[in-house]
């Protein structure tokens, strides 16, 4: 059997070569139903044994079907193609994409039926369908589909399949060419947010030199530029150099948003996840930022998981960094998990930037602490940082945090210099230990840290459930209040956490998913609407409406 | 705003019985479809009709019975087997030699249950031992009942007694021709190529293959004579029929079921563009074999 069986795959080896024989290549022809073709050598060994019309019949008909099929097949293979083209070019989630298709079918017979498998991995587009077209002509379509979710896809590639008229052969023609699809995320106007104290747009500060005695926090070496005023002369002489001070000066207006993916943070599934909405808050935020009066420098700190930022390699001018990851429940390695990071700007191409970083950006294993942690020395001093989070265990390990602050044995001798109680600790805040709760993931902590290092930071909390604590929501929470109420250790959450940060001067806000916040942009459509009616009549609408 | 009305469809206005047929069609649709039943149905009975113009093989007033084997056999396994959806495809057969066991019970079983129905229809076909509605009439008004069943036993039993006839005629070594005892090897034949035709069509979705048991025993039947090469032409065209249709099903079925958005325009296409080849090659392909046989049969070759 088994000398059969290799001679076989010998046989259908060569007889498939044979059949895709200066075929170009991703283009291929298969015999599909092998088995008549077995019958032939019978059929002329009987018409030599006992001649008789029906083995020359039987014979004729079997080698005119399949070599008809053949051509038929073949010709097809050579000459068909299909194209795709993309009409618009941004999309933002909720935005309709279209595409156009194009088969054309060259060769002088028609194309009865074909299969068009479209391996695209945009959320709810599946354009393939069933194609034909006739000898020495084309077909164009379009298809449309809404774009539910943010994110970068893939569009392509594709592939044709089709076969002769008596399905004895069939083909398939690759195109593998694919192109990548960026959906930016929804921007919607915020409710008004308290930004952390200093809120002078950066440019304001070099012209502020003359306000006055300002704490020095160190010397430095003298450059071209430096005002005279700032020489620190006792230095000087000592160094017998020129030596400056450098001002504690007010954080600048250079923002850097910090978006919380860790996906032990966040709840919900798709569009009503806290993930979507922290996407769409910072994204607008981002927009509130760059495009008010002010015109802030915005930048833009994130640690991504794998599935996004493999695709997202040349998008803006992220940094990848790697961060140690906290070793999720997925068994993902540290490796997979990368920083999105975009260092402060302004203008309207750093809201594109931002957006382009946004879209593709997927759950990971680093919780926002360790983050804040790992990059104190990108976030630089002297800036606003916003938080944009859903994890309100931030006030839990807040006592662990606090402790090496009024202990004094932080490792950074910066803070050292300066009170505890300049943050509004209470001395009560003990160490509290907690089960289930990493020292290490306590983002209030670290807030604090980078407070001291010169960062005054203020913190969006979005959260599934509506609650009292956010005063912006109240109305809101009045007039459509949730289905389902907030527990009331949620809502002690809330507050505690809330009143927590607001005493260590870090404005915190509070936002729920399922809260409805008007586009940033709006335009007016008229659209044609078509229904039927219960008699059979059929009814064209013009509807005007607004769309955001 | 415009508003277009249209005419009522063309259900509600079409009379009782016409509404009727389209409903009962519509409800009896065979796995398959109407058309590849009535393919499978033509296709199996051309062995029979091979036999009819057959010049050794006479069965003479048995001719029409015959030609009922095949389609009957095609109903009877599709009746059996899940008439709108197969039963039997569903079954899996565990690896393991229990499993094994049990689907040979099983085949031995459907022997036993197809041989018998066959052993019932090809004696009625031939020896009509079922009771008529008159006979059943006739005995409800009379009481002889006991005198029916006698008659209806008496029947069935004629057909064995013809047999061991036959059976002793041939032991002696002159055994007359019998009709019956033909046409019952002949029908035993086609009864079986008709439940294989019915078991390749659901199982192999192959209309060559499906076809082929017909082909070939039409095939046979007629290389000993020199008549009836249109019915072997036929065979072929419903072979290359049913080819098409069974692969356009397998088509539609793997396209329903990935969920692929296409018009009935394709199937019609298919048919229409394939009638036309068949209607152009046919002629060209019995023309070829025709030429070919002359010349191999011309003494200079």
């Amino acid at each position: 059997m088994q000398p059969f069986r290799s001679w076989y795959v010998r046989f259908s080896a060569r007889l498939d070569s044979l059949l895709n024989r200066r075929l170009a290549p991703g283009r291929k022809v298969r015999l599909r139903l092998r088995w008549p073709l077995y019958l032939l050598p019978i059929f002329l060994f009987s018409q030599i044994v006992t001649p008789h019309p029906v083995w020359l019949i039987l014979s004729i008909t079997l080698i005119g079907f399949y070599t008809l099929g053949y051509l038929w097949t073949r010709a097809l293979a050579t000459e068909v193609t299909l194209s795709r083209s993309r009409v618009g070019t941004i999309l933002v989630a909720g935005d309709s994409f279209s595409e156009e298709f194009t088969l054309a079918n060259a060769s002088r017979y028609p194309l009865v039926w074909a299969e068009f498998v479209d391996a695209s991995d945009l959320p709810g587009y599946d354009p393939s369908r069933i194609v034909a077209s006739g000898a020495v002509s084309s077909l164009r379509w379009k298809t449309d589909v809404e774009c539910e979710r943010r994110g970068l896809y893939r569009i392509g590639p594709h592939r044709l399949n089709f076969g002769d008229l008596f399905g004895l052969f069939s083909a398939t023609v690759d195109f593998p060419d694919t192109d990548m699809l960026l959906i930016y995320p929804r921007v919607v106007q915020l409710p008004r947010i308290a930004m952390p104290r200093g809120n002078a747009a950066g440019s304001d500060r070099r012209r502020r030199s003359m306000q006055g005695i300002q704490p020095a926090a160190s010397v430095r070496d003298y450059q071209v530029g430096d005002s005279l005023r700032h020489i620190h002369w006792p230095t000087s002489a000592h160094r017998g150099d020129l030596a400056v001070k450098e001002m504690e000066l007010e954080p600048s207006g250079d923002v850097w948003i910090v978006l919380d993916l860790n996906r032990r943070a966040h709840s919900g599934q798709g569009a009503e996840s806290t993930l979507e909405y922290a996407i769409i808050v910072a994204a607008s935020l981002a927009a509130a930022l760059l495009d008010t009066g002010e015109q802030r420098a915005v930048g833009l700190l994130a640690a991504s998981g794998p599935a996004s930022t493999d695709r997202v390699s040349t998008i803006g001018n992220k940094e990848p960094t790697e961060i140690e990851s906290d070793g999720g429940s997925d068994g993902q390695d540290s490796q997979d998990s990368r920083v999105v990071l975009l260092t402060p700007q302004r203008g309207r191409a750093q809201l594109w930037r931002v957006l382009s970083a946004l879209a593709p950006v997927e759950l990971s294993d680093v919780p926002i602490a360790r983050l804040l942690r790992q990059s104190a020395s990108v976030l630089g001093r002297r800036r606003s940082l916003v938080v944009v989070t859903p994890d309100l265990s931030g006030k839990v390990g807040f006592g662990g945090g606090l402790a090496v602050h009024t202990n004094g044995k932080s490792s950074n001798g910066s803070i050292d210099d300066e009170p505890g109680s300049q943050f509004g600790a209470p001395e009560e805040n003990e160490p509290v230990e907690l089960d289930g709760v990493d020292e290490g993931e306590d983002w209030a902590a670290e807030l604090l840290h980078l407070q001291a290092l010169g960062l005054h930071s203020s913190a969006l909390l979005i959260t599934a459930h509506v609650d009292g604590a956010g005063d912006h929501l109240e109305a809101s929470q009045a007039a459509s209040p949730a289905a389902d109420g907030p527990s009331q250790s949620n809502v002690q959450d809330h507050a505690e956490l809330r009143a927590l940060l607001n005493r260590l001067d870090v404005p915190a806000e509070l936002l729920a998913v399922d809260t409805t916040l008007p586009p940033l942009l709006t335009y007016r459509r008229t659209r044609k609407d078509i229904v039927s009616t219960p008699t059979g009549g059929v009814v064209v609408r013009e509807i005007e409406e607004e769309v955001g | 705003v415009e508003e277009t009305s249209y005419a009522a469809p063309l259900e509600h206005q079409s009379p009782w019985y016409m509404r009727f047929a389209r409903t009962t069609i519509r409800r009896l649709r065979p796995h398959f479809g109407w058309i590849v039943l009535l393919v499978l149905l033509m296709l199996t009975a051309m062995p029979a009709l091979a036999v009819g113009v057959h010049e050794w093989i006479s069965v003479r007033r048995m001719q029409n019975g015959l030609t009922l084997v095949g389609p009957l056999a095609i109903l009877t396994f599709w009746l059996i087997a899940g008439w709108k959806r197969p039963r039997w495809n569903s079954v899996k057969v565990n690896k393991r030699w229990q499993g094994h066991f049990i689907a040979f019970l099983r085949f031995l079983g459907a022997v036993l249950l197809f041989s018998t129905i066959g052993l019932a229809v090809l004696s009625q076909l031939f020896l009509r031992w079922l009771p008529t509605l008159a006979d059943i009439r006739q005995a409800a008004a009379t009481g002889g009942w006991v005198d029916l069943g006698q008659q209806v036993s008496v029947d069935f039993l004629r057909l064995f007694d013809r047999y061991a006839i036959w059976w002793t005629g041939i032991q002696a070594g002159g055994a007359a021709q019998d009709d019956l005892v033909l046409a019952g090897l002949v029908g035993m034949v086609l009864w079986s190529s008709g439940l294989l035709t019915a078991w390749l069509a659901r199982r192999r979705m192959s209309g060559l293959a499906t076809s082929l048991p017909s082909l070939w025993l039409t095939g046979m039947l007629l290389i000993y004579t020199r008549e009836g090469r249109f019915l072997m032409a036929t065979a072929l065209l419903l072979a290359v029929a049913l080819q098409l249709l069974l692969d356009q099903r397998r088509l539609l079925d793997r396209w329903s079921r990935r969920g692929y958005d296409y018009s009935g325009d394709v199937m019609l296409d298919r048919y229409i563009m394939a009638g036309a080849l068949l209607d152009t090659a046919g002629p060209l392909f019995g023309v070829l074999a025709q030429s070919v046989d002359r010349s191999h049969r011309c003494p200079l070759l």
